[in-house]
């Protein structure tokens, strides 16, 4: 099972949105991470057949999308990022729903749905209003309703926004269970909420794909450039000035700079722990001139 | 609204017309053909292929067809009533736009980009729709038109329906050989095709148009584009087929199937009911296929158009007007503009201004001559006007004694005229005089006064009186649901948007949220009672004149009970009215501002609104028994205080 993105581009009047996305996704989870206007949306609408293509192709399986049409949406569930849902309807409704929408009709529907309002602990609140759940709540419907189908394809967009820590983990947990035979993607600008999950990691930046591959390669491409820095708080300014990507941490009492730097610091110490915050920090906030990468 | 006068010389004068109508059938006919065939021999109607001859000829054969069916004597009052009465139509296509914005909820609650994603969330879900739509129309059609048809029934009486429909003589331009049964299906048809039609447009021009906000201004422009050529462009002008290629034109139900015209269509004459039709058909064929490929196709996410552009630039200027305000001002903002009150208030205008057309039946010469006479005498009364009264009083006595004698030249087979013919001249004469004598009336009424004066009180009647099923409280009635719908739900929109309890840890006054909002409502209610009644009045003043305010308020029947006015001007007693009515108006406002603090949801405390103050309202402007006197519009009918 293959969803290849090719040359794919798209733009909204003078701004790129994104810019020649090339990737191939087969069974696993995959991370997309980027910052707040990187094309991550873009690319799940463009994936979720939302918005019109401009240029490139998205095949499942050697096939357009758009070829496959029905059969392609069949395979996919999708949780947007903005939670929509019909506040008058309570969550039992809201999912047969979505179930007729998707062609699941009859007992298959029903037990699917009570199924899934299980996995996602909403079996007691049912039939109660979607309109009066806790955003938490809201967020386990839109989940169940992806759900619906079996889907090849689970598109997450932003999944866990607003949720609290704990809600945060049983939503990783799950996703992370679902993995063997589906193509995940999850888009998110959390980086702990794919950290532990994801088989392979794209970075989006200015609508290009800057990083793709596993978290092990990731952080090994940055291995030696992540430096701490002890100091004080006047020290820290003129650091912040001198080393633009970095990261403020406190720890035990102490002020201690986080810097991602091509160039060696000598004041600092090596640091071994590398994270995919550090690697996102630094694939998204340099900046490139003419193949050479300042900090 | 009817003009009548009372009810026996209404029906008198109907049933007369109809006998002269049915007596004079086939000879009219017959002149309407041989004047075609006259027409034929004459310059460009003789020209073959021509729109002329066509027409001509077409004429001839729809009018030959009338020869084989007989006209009958058959009550006509609940089919013109029911006829007339448009106001199905407007109310059916409200109703149409409410399951429009309804299908457009997807877009608003951030679900069309799942349900887009769905395997029959497109194609088939807008079929489906779409079958919901006109199953909803035609419900509510069948519901409105049948529930109507029964009022008719009740108010005038059954009729038969299996007599042609060319008996009913007031509609004198059909040319349908159908009973008035078929007749009447073929309009409640026609009337729901024609909404369908309008509500698939409607949905198409909604759905391509992504901004809900430029949809309506589209929607409204296209509306009034069409509004406009129905009735800008001329009966024989070269654009004639855009008169009736229309909208506006397919709306006008009752003219098309009334009046007999034919339109020129590149060439060929077409009736405008065929050419309805052939519209309707088009247009629904055209319009289902147009929404379910569009709903299909169309992307949720989409490149910024040309209309959110638009939206924000003038969203940018409201935002700038709306921060130079106070909190008042945002408010009236707030409930005009972002709870869409405008809409609510421009569709109750709307309204007022159909209602408050005086309906005037062609064949009521009673209500012509009425109207004549006071044209000549109204005003302050003069020894010349009283002279003049005379004159016309003694040529009517005249009149009636030739009359009188000719009757008894028929009893002795002598006569020369008919004896319904006879009948309804002396009926003619009785009436006439019967007018004199409310003249006399108003004069003896003022006796002692400094001043007499003779006012027609018409427009008053119209304005005031009970005449039909209640005119006197429709306009009340129509504020009264304006404000049902605005504030009812007013102080539950506050909590829906948890402002209550934001604004409850402000450092403001207590109550700081009711105070603003009575001070909204009662600016609102000014201006929307002076708005509304000033329609009313434009539109009877438009029809029967209203002058002469300062005469005595006692040369109008209708302000001859009041103990308290005797001595009073008309301007005087309308100013009392007005000033009470408005009163009444605001402590209503403010019933229904303290029971909507009842309710969590705009939802619930609306419909509670409407079953509380406007249902019983509805039951007493219909007369529906002494229990719905406690209704809010029974509060405010201040005429019925008064007089």
């Amino acid at each position: 099972m293959e969803l290849e993105i090719k040359n794919v581009s798209k733009s909204f009047g003078k701004t790129k949105a994104l810019f020649n996305v090339n990737i191939t996704f087969s069974e696993g989870i995959y991370g997309i991470l980027g910052q707040n206007g990187a094309g991550k949306s873009t690319l799940i609408h463009l994936i979720t057949d939302n918005l019109k293509r401009e240029t490139g192709k998205i095949l499942f399986d050697g096939v357009d999308i758009k070829r496959l049409g029905k059969k392609y949406r069949s395979m996919v569930g999708y949780m947007p990022q903005q939670q929509g849902y019909y506040e008058g309807l309570t969550a039992m409704e809201f999912l047969k729903y979505m179930a007729e929408a998707k062609g699941i009709k009859g007992k298959e529907g029903n037990r699917q749905i009570k199924e899934l309002l299980e996995i996602v602990h909403l079996d007691k609140v049912a039939h109660e209003l979607v309109g009066k759940f806790s955003g938490g709540m809201k967020q386990r419907v839109l989940l169940a309703q992806a759900l619906l189908g079996e889907p090849k394809i689970l598109i997450l967009d932003e999944p866990t926004a607003g949720l609290d820590p704990k809600e945060r983990i049983g939503i990783r947990n799950y996703i992370a269970k679902l993995s063997k035979d589906k193509i995940i993607l999850y888009t998110t600008h959390v980086v702990s909420d794919i950290e532990t999950i994801a088989n392979e990691i794209l970075i989006l930046n200015k609508g290009e794909v800057v990083k793709q591959g596993t978290l092990q390669r990731l952080i090994k491409d940055i291995k030696g450039k992540v430096i701490e820095i002890s100091c004080n708080m006047e020290q820290l300014q003129q650091l912040q000035k001198q080393y633009l990507i970095g990261n403020v941490i406190q720890r035990e009492g102490n002020i201690i700079y986080r810097v991602v730097s091509e160039q060696p610091i000598l004041e600092g110490r090596k640091v071994s722990d590398i994270s995919l915050e550090d690697v996102f920090l630094y694939e998204t906030l340099k900046v490139h001139e003419k193949g050479k990468i300042h900090t | 609204m009817q003009v009548e006068n009372d009810s026996s010389t209404y029906v008198f004068e109907k049933i007369f017309s109809q006998i002269s109508g049915i007596n004079t059938y086939k000879d009219n006919i017959e002149q309407v053909i041989g004047q075609a065939n006259q027409m034929s021999q004459v310059g460009i109607f003789a020209k073959k292929g021509s729109y002329n001859a066509s027409n001509i000829e077409k004429t001839k054969k729809d009018y030959t067809k009338l020869l084989e069916v007989t006209p009958e004597i058959v009550n006509e009052m609940p089919i013109e009533a029911w006829i007339n009465y448009s106001m199905c139509q407007w109310i059916l296509l409200i109703w149409a736009v409410v399951f429009i914005f309804f299908f457009m909820e997807e877009r608003k609650k951030g679900l069309w980009s799942m349900i887009h994603m769905t395997r029959e969330g497109r194609y088939r879900l807008a079929f489906k729709r779409l079958c919901i739509l006109i199953s909803g129309i035609v419900i509510g059609g069948i519901l409105l038109q049948g529930s109507t048809w029964l009022l008719a029934v009740w108010l005038y009486g059954a009729c038969d329906l299996t007599v042609p429909i060319v008996s009913i003589t007031s509609f004198k331009g059909i040319t349908s050989t159908v009973s008035i049964g078929t007749f009447l299906l073929k309009v409640a048809f026609l009337r729901v095709s024609v909404i369908v039609c309008m509500a698939v447009i409607i949905w198409t021009i909604f759905c391509i148009i992504r901004t809900q906000f430029l949809a309506v201004i589209s929607v409204a422009f296209i509306g009034g584009v069409q509004f406009l050529m129905y009735h800008s462009i001329g009966e024989q002008s070269p654009m004639e087929f855009w008169k009736y290629c229309n909208v506006a034109s397919c709306f006008d139900i009752n003219t098309i199937v009334t009046d007999y015209k034919n339109v020129n269509v590149f060439g060929y004459a077409i009736g405008r009911e065929e050419l309805t039709c052939m519209l309707i058909m088009l247009v629904f064929i055209v319009g289902s296929v147009s929404c379910i490929v569009i709903n299909g196709m169309m992307k949720p996410i989409g490149s910024i158009m040309i209309g959110a552009k638009i939206e924000k630039y003038l969203r940018s200027i409201a935002s700038k007007i709306a921060s130079r305000c106070n909190n008042f001002g945002i408010e009236l903002y707030k409930i005009l503009f972002v709870q869409k009150g405008i809409v609510v208030v421009i569709i109750a205008f709307v309204f007022i201004w159909n209602i408050s057309k005086p309906v005037v039946y062609n064949y009521d010469s009673f209500y012509e001559y009425k109207n004549q006479i006071y044209s000549m005498l109204q005003g302050e009364w003069t020894e010349q006007k009283e002279q003049k009264l005379q004159q016309i009083e003694e040529e009517i006595k005249t009149e009636l004694t030739k009359w009188t004698k000719e009757e008894q030249l028929v009893g002795d087979n002598k006569g020369e005229y008919d004896a319904i013919y006879i009948m309804s001249k002396i009926r003619q004469c009785n009436l006439k005089l019967s007018v004199l004598n409310e003249i006399r009336e108003q004069m003896d009424a003022q006796k002692g006064m400094d001043t007499i004066w003779l006012v027609n009180p018409m427009g008053y009647h119209l304005i005031f009186g009970d005449i039909g099923y209640g005119n006197s409280g429709m306009s009340t009635f129509v504020i009264i649901s304006v404000l049902v719908i605005l504030f009812c739900g007013t102080m539950a929109y506050e909590k829906q948007s948890n402002m209550v309890t934001l604004l409850h840890v402000q450092a403001i006054p207590n109550n700081y949220l009711m105070k603003l909002k009575k001070k909204t409502m009662i600016v609102c209610i000014i201006m929307f009672a002076v708005i509304a009644y000033s329609l009313e009045w434009y539109q009877v003043y438009k029809s029967v004149g209203m002058n002469y305010f300062q005469a005595n308020a006692s040369s109008i029947p209708m302000f001859q009970d009041s103990l308290y006015m005797k001595d009073w001007t008309i301007f005087q007693v309308l100013l009392c009215i007005y000033i009470l009515r408005l009163f009444l108006l605001v402590v209503s406002g403010f019933i229904m501002l303290y029971f909507g603090i009842l309710f969590d949801s705009v939802l619930s405390a609306v419909t509670m609104g409407i079953i509380v103050f406007i249902i019983p309202s509805i039951c007493y402007l219909l007369g529906l028994g002494w229990i719905f006197k406690f209704s809010i519009l029974f509060l405010c009918d201040v005429v019925n205080w008064i007089f």
